[in-house]
């Protein structure tokens, strides 16, 4: 089912047609996009079923403005940093630094079925500030457009091309040192 | 010719695995989300902010006591100038501004409702970054 044939459902009053037609396109995709930044299988089911549930709330709001897709990339990664956000904030409190803690989870992750680069690209790629983290994984792991990102976060093609090009040096830097 | 990104050509991107029909069981309990809030009312805006509001109309409403009950008891331009200063004092002491670092780490009993998880959300409504924290933490440290 499209897109538009989605949204021509939810306004034909079939809202859980609609809503289970979103779950079967996207998600797969959804899930994805949030454990290549949560790093952990069972913190990103538990985001899916609150970005789905805030899926379910905000579809009375949606407005055909944005595309169906790009709205949704953007409530899961709003969530996504939400929960990076208190994680942060939960470790400053408890007065203990989380990037040890991330890289640790990535090196046990019993998951993931890169080599040894690939896992200290990931561990690079954690230690990025937010922005930079985001605009890396989105063009360099799920292959978005510089358009398509600029939809999701709100940011102009020009500012988010800067965003990943500080984000390459700063990978090639780090795992220039490590090999 | 050669980008800045050929080194990340190189490594590849690796990949995580899920468990097996982990994305049917997704599916499945991702459906039941509107039979599980069928009847549950999503809280607006105006529900979320309403104890913040009512927090500060209640002090509000304390500051412009103090300030009546000041005002009222000062002697104007014959006040004693201690008592002036007492006052102020007294002001001071229910407007705590001086050691802004304290308010985020004052001793707090667990009492009934009030979970890390409260404090965590609060900190992040209002805006509260991890980095403030850590400065606060070493302005304690600092002052100790």
């Amino acid at each position: 089912m499209t897109d538009s044939e989605i949204i021509g459902l939810y306004r034909e009053g079939q809202q859980e047609r609609a809503f289970n037609a979103i779950v079967e396109n996207y998600s797969e995709r959804l899930y994805w996009h949030v454990r290549s930044f949560v790093c952990s299988h069972e913190d990103t089911d538990d985001l899916m079923q609150e970005i789905f549930i805030k899926v379910w709330n905000s579809l009375p709001s949606f407005r055909s403005e944005s595309r169906l897709y790009t709205w949704l990339y953007r409530i899961a990664t709003n969530e996504t940093l939400n929960h990076l956000h208190k994680q942060k904030v939960r470790a400053a409190l408890q007065f203990r630094s989380l990037t040890p803690e991330i890289e640790n989870r990535i090196e046990e992750d019993p998951s993931f079925n890169g080599d040894e680069l690939q896992k200290e690209l990931m561990k690079g790629v954690a230690r990025l500030p937010e922005k930079q983290r985001l605009v890396f994984t989105m063009k360099y792991f799920e292959d978005l457009t510089y358009e398509d990102m600029s939809e999701i976060l709100g940011t102009s093609v020009g500012a988010l091309k800067a965003s990943y090009h500080i984000a390459v040096e700063k990978l090639k830097a780090y795992l220039e040192k490590k090999f | 010719m050669k980008t800045g990104n050929d080194i990340f050509e190189h490594i590849g991107k690796g990949s995580f695995s899920v468990p097996d029909g982990y994305f049917d069981s997704l599916k499945e309990r991702l459906g039941r989300i509107p039979e599980e809030s069928s009847g549950a009312i999503a809280p607006t805006l105006w529900m979320r902010v309403k104890p913040y509001a009512a927090l500060a109309a209640c002090f509000l409403a304390a500051l412009v006591a103090g300030k009546l009950i000041l005002s009222n008891t000062a002697g104007g331009s014959h006040a004693d100038p201690l008592m002036e200063e007492y006052g102020e004092l007294f002001y001071s002491d229910l407007i705590p501004v001086t050691q802004p670092a304290e308010s985020l780490f004052y001793e707090y009993e667990s009492a009934e409702g009030v979970s890390e998880d409260d404090i965590i959300n609060y900190l992040i409504e209002t805006g509260t970054t991890a980095e403030q924290l850590a400065m606060a933490d070493l302005h304690k440290q600092t002052t100790e």
